[in-house]
């Protein structure tokens, strides 16, 4: 029965007995209908009636009270900018901020069911354990839970070549190249934008890519830039680093590889291009893996399977010989790409980030609230009418919701261009490390949806409390009342909660922002063990063709003879490692009258280095002599170790003189097996970290452990745009295998280190200032808004002798006790909340002491200044004037 | 003079439907269009069929409730009755609409 046929029926109904009354009366039966047609009046169109009355009841009302509200919006034109204003930076920073967290957390590759897709690593016992390649190969090969199983190795910068028809050819330097196994866009489910992707074929054949050539696909981005979007682009060929490399396809526009933050321009086959070392070598790791889930398998049956699998294949390796059943084989959802350093150090900045833009919004928030209450006193008489008239108060407090809703949705829109370019400087912010992130800031559903809730959300905050407040007015006083009236009791209580709510929140995040402050301070003072200033660092690619120890050696020598030749080059040096570079390598070691206990294994990191090493980044020597030219190739083997490592292998004895050797039982390749002889002691330094603390340590002179140069120091005081251009050059005479990553002051390259900690301090800092200043607005108007209301009596005071100390007393009492409500409640908030911080502090607790009283003193000074103006206002107050306004 | 009472704004109808039930318990449409015009004497022809907008009004505000019956003459007909919250309301209106009657008889007084 539709409610069409209830109301057919009612008013059946209704005219039967209308007619039977008229046939009482007298009329006949067909008299009678008649009549009560007459007086039911036209059916059809009070059936209309009856249709809007059901349906658009809601729309009705609502749009009644935007035109309404729009007028009154329209005729306070400062306090709706004030208002929107405030709104617009609360919600688009939490946007911008959101922004961000989104593409860096939440996007998923676009790929085909990227549900489906896995991150595979291993883990014994939590910790991090190592999938070799060859061990991925046997994976692959016996599994039956995945569908396909990848492996790549990151993104390698290289020079790219591509000739052009006329002969010569475009060197591009740092060209980032994805290496990938065979069947990446297969499992990834990305199709081609042109030509074809790689297949097993393509993928074989160890280290043959300079002999054989190899195939390439490029990204869309390098493609249009590179070659115009020309579609004759297939079958090109163009030389990655020294191999040859057909181009066979295109990426789809919008792929950027599985790493959220990197975009290769190209990607080629892995094992063409790496080393049988590498690809055989089944102690160490250089790949990362994914694999798609088979349809119906779900991620902890297949993770169970392949635990068990990996065990068995452990297990018939050899390598681990004990304790096989504690390695498992962790799956994790891999929709959004793999986890990353870059991921990794952001991600909890920016989720506290994301906590204190929510405390700013609500801080505007409040705001906003406080308008609306003062505009309320002013609508009492207003509302006071409509209530007489027979407006329900639900209406009533609809009606100012709607004021809430249209100026949030106001700030909302003006909000979304705070987002779109607060959006991009973050991650400008965020961008100040080795390579730029290439982060895709995108505008989608998620975003929007955020923006919506953010927006509704600071409608109900700000606008609920006002609208059940305001109307909360008994008709009879106000009408009776003068319009003068002002904000009621209950009104004026929330306004001061308000602004003591804002005070905490400032509070809150002022305390924050000098805590992270004082960290980086105590972080920058630290003694790095050498001096970082005055020294340039060059970040080398380097793929030697030539792999044997002399000619590695040769180059190393060469490259240092020319780089001291340049004019300003106080001193230089090469080096294996680069510092603060998060890279390690470490050494098995046999130490001469050393018995390690029996569950220790000595390993200890070293570095291989030209002489000169010490003294140009500054490291002092304490005993011994340094490493020098006569340490050759040939010469006997010697090393130059740290404090830490005296103490702990060499404990009460002078190092100097002792030997040690590389443990040949335990290391990777072939290395020399003669003996070492430890010739100097250097001052321990931070290497990788400001947090770590020092580790033992030894040097080798480069020559006598031959490798690729990873890093060219020079000291000078020339700044790097000075010298760069000639060093790329002389290095260019020697050989054409080294290319310059970066180039950048070591202080730089330190203080990369700690951009998370950076990153959070700044904005914590900005919004802990904007916030100050917002509370310190709110308050200001709050304050003067009750000297207003108080004129009269203070200009009673006044005639009966008040001086102006005494009325500005008499303003403050109650400015006084607000922010005593707000520190009450914001420290005790402060020191709960700061727990979230103390993975970025340094040298102090989260509960600091001296920094929460200094936050503290700064916000009640702030706050005493803003409520001060308003108070030397009320003393200039005319008596007179005063009196005669009442 | 007797205006059609279509023209009589929302507050007084849904006042004059409340006040009918209120005293006389649950009603069809027919009876409490009956009543309204018994009691005003005359003074008002009505247009039966538009206390339906208004009720549907009312019930959807809450104020009064419904529930199917049958009418006197065996019909299938809709009985309305005033809710806890109806009869708040009759109270309220009553007393703010004997106010804007006080009102405006002291602003006529004042003008004469």
């Amino acid at each position: 029965m539709t409610p069409e046929d209830d109301l057919k029926d009612e008013i059946q109904a209704h005219l039967d007995l209308l007619a039977e009354e008229h046939e009482r009366r007298g009329l006949s039966s067909a008299e009678a209908r008649l009549a009560a047609r007459r007086d039911f009046g036209g059916v059809e169109q009070m059936k209309e009636a009856y249709r809007d009355q059901r349906g658009f009841r809601w729309i009705d009302s609502l749009a009644r009270d935007v035109r309404y509200t729009i007028r009154l919006l329209r005729k306070a034109p400062v306090f709706t900018a004030v208002a929107v204003f405030s709104l617009a930076l609360g919600i688009g920073a939490n946007t911008a901020v959101f922004t961000l967290l989104d593409a860096l957390l939440l996007r998923t590759l676009p790929v085909r069911d990227s549900h489906e897709l896995v991150e595979v690593t291993a883990q014994k016992h939590g910790e991090f354990a190592m999938i070799s390649f060859p061990m991925y190969r046997d994976l692959r090969d016996l599994q039956d839970v995945f569908g396909g199983f990848v492996a790549t190795a990151g993104e390698t910068p290289y020079r790219v070549t591509i000739p052009d028809s006329a002969g010569s050819a475009t060197e591009l330097d740092n060209i980032p190249v994805g290496l990938v196994s065979g069947n990446y866009f297969e499992v990834l489910g990305v199709p081609p934008a042109l030509g074809r992707f790689f297949t097993a074929d393509d993928d074989r054949n160890p280290h043959s890519s300079e002999a054989l050539g190899s195939v390439v696909v490029l990204s869309d981005v390098f493609w249009e830039r590179q070659f115009g979007r020309d579609p004759r682009i297939l079958e090109r060929t163009i030389s990655i680093g020294r191999s040859p490399c057909r181009v066979i396809g295109i990426a789809p526009r919008g792929f950027s590889g599985e790493v959220v933050g990197s975009s290769p321009a190209a990607w080629v086959p892995i094992v063409p291009f790496s080393s049988d070392d590498n690809l055989e070598n089944r102690r160490g790791v250089f790949t990362a893996y994914m694999a798609r889930l088979k349809p119906g398998v779900d991620r902890v049956r297949a993770q169970a399977a392949m635990t068990v699998l990996f065990q068995q294949l452990l297990r018939a390796e050899g390598r681990i010989r004990d304790h096989t059943e504690d390695f498992t084989i962790a799956l994790a959802d891999g929709a959004t790409g793999l986890d990353v350093p870059l991921r990794r150090t952001f991600a909890r900045p920016i989720r506290i980030v994301m906590a204190i833009v929510a405390v700013v919004l609500l801080i505007a928030c409040a705001n906003v609230a406080n308008l609306l209450l003062a505009r309320g006193a002013a609508r009492q008489a207003e509302f006071g009418v409509r209530l007489a008239i027979g407006c329900s108060r639900r209406q009533l407090v609809a009606q100012v919701l709607t004021e809430s809703v249209i100026l949030s949705a106001l700030g909302a829109f003006a909000g979304a261009a705070v987002a779109y370019g607060g959006s991009g400087a973050l991650l400008g912010l965020i961008s100040t490390g080795p390579a730029p992130v290439a982060l895709d800031l995108q505008f989608g559903v998620r975003v929007f949806a955020f923006l919506a809730v953010v927006a509704i959300g600071s409608a109900v905050a700000f606008g609920l409390l006002p609208a059940l407040r305001m109307t909360r007015v008994d008709p009879g006083p106000v009408l009776k009342k003068s319009l003068r009236a002002g904000l009621g009791g209950p009104a004026q209580r929330a306004s001061r909660s308000f602004v003591s709510l804002q005070i905490a929140l400032s509070l809150l995040l002022l305390i924050g922002a000098g805590l992270l402050l004082r960290s980086l301070q105590n972080l920058h003072r630290l003694d790095l063990g050498f001096r970082a200033d005055s020294v340039l660092v060059f970040d080398l690619a380097h793929t030697p063709q030539q792999r044997d120890p002399a000619s590695l050696s040769a180059v190393g020598s060469q490259v240092l003879r020319r780089i001291r030749q340049l004019p300003n080059v106080e001193s230089a040096s090469v080096s294996g490692l680069l510092l603060f570079s998060r890279s390690d390598i470490g050494a098995p070691l046999r130490i001469a009258d050393y018995t390690p206990r029996a569950d220790e294994r000595v390993t200890v990191r070293y570095n291989a280095v030209s002489p000169g090493y010490l003294e140009t980044i500054g490291m002092p020597l304490i005993d011994g002599r340094s490493i020098e030219d006569r340490d050759a190739f040939d010469a006997p083997m010697v090393a130059v170790i740290n404090e830490s490592m005296a103490r702990r292998y060499f404990y009460g004895t002078r190092p100097i003189g002792r030997t040690m050797a590389i443990d040949v039982t335990r290391a990777d390749s072939a290395p020399p097996a003669k003996a070492i002889e430890i010739i100097g002691i250097v001052r321990d330094a931070r290497y990788n970290s400001f947090r770590q603390d020092t580790r033992p340590m030894f040097y080798v002179p480069i020559a006598q452990l031959p490798r690729s140069l990873r890093s060219l120091e020079v000291r000078t005081s020339q700044p790097a745009s000075a010298i760069a251009a000639q060093v790329r050059q002389a290095l260019a005479e020697v050989t054409k295998d080294i290319m310059i990553r970066r180039v950048l002051p070591l202080t730089e390259q330190v203080d990369q280190s700690l951009a998370a900690e950076r990153l959070t301090m700044r904005l914590c800092t900005f919004f802990g200032c904007l916030a100050l200043v917002l509370a310190c607005v709110g308050l200001y108007g709050v304050m003067s808004y009750a000297v207003a209301q108080r004129t009269a009596e203070i200009g009673v005071r006044m005639a009966l002798g008040a001086n102006a100390t005494a009325v500005v007393w008499l303003v403050f009492r109650e400015t006084t006790h607000m922010i005593l409500m707000g520190v009450a409640i914001g420290l005790p908030l402060a020191l709960a909340s700061t727990r979230l911080l103390s993975g970025f502090l340094y040298g102090l607790t989260a509960t600091d002491p001296a920094t929460i009283a200094i936050a503290t003193a700064c916000l009640v000074a702030a706050a005493a200044l803003s409520a001060y103006i308003p108070a030397r206002r009320a003393t200039r107050v005319d008596p007179l004037v005063a009196l005669r306004a009442e | 003079m007797s205006a059609a009472l279509s023209e009589v704004p929302y507050g007084t109808l849904d006042l004059m439907i409340l006040k009918t039930l209120n005293s006389l318990g649950a009603q069809h449409g027919y009876g409490i269009a009956r009543r309204i015009e018994q009691v005003a004497r005359g003074l008002l022809a009505l247009n039966q069929g538009t206390i339906y907008p208004a009720l549907l009004r009312l019930e959807q505000k809450g104020w009064i409730g419904s529930e199917w019956g049958t009418s006197e003459n065996n019909r299938r007909a809709k009985f309305y009755a005033i809710t806890r919250a109806g009869r708040k309301q009759l109270a309220a209106k009553e007393e703010s609409w004997a106010r804007t009657v006080a009102m405006v008889n002291l602003l006529l007084e004042d003008h004469q």
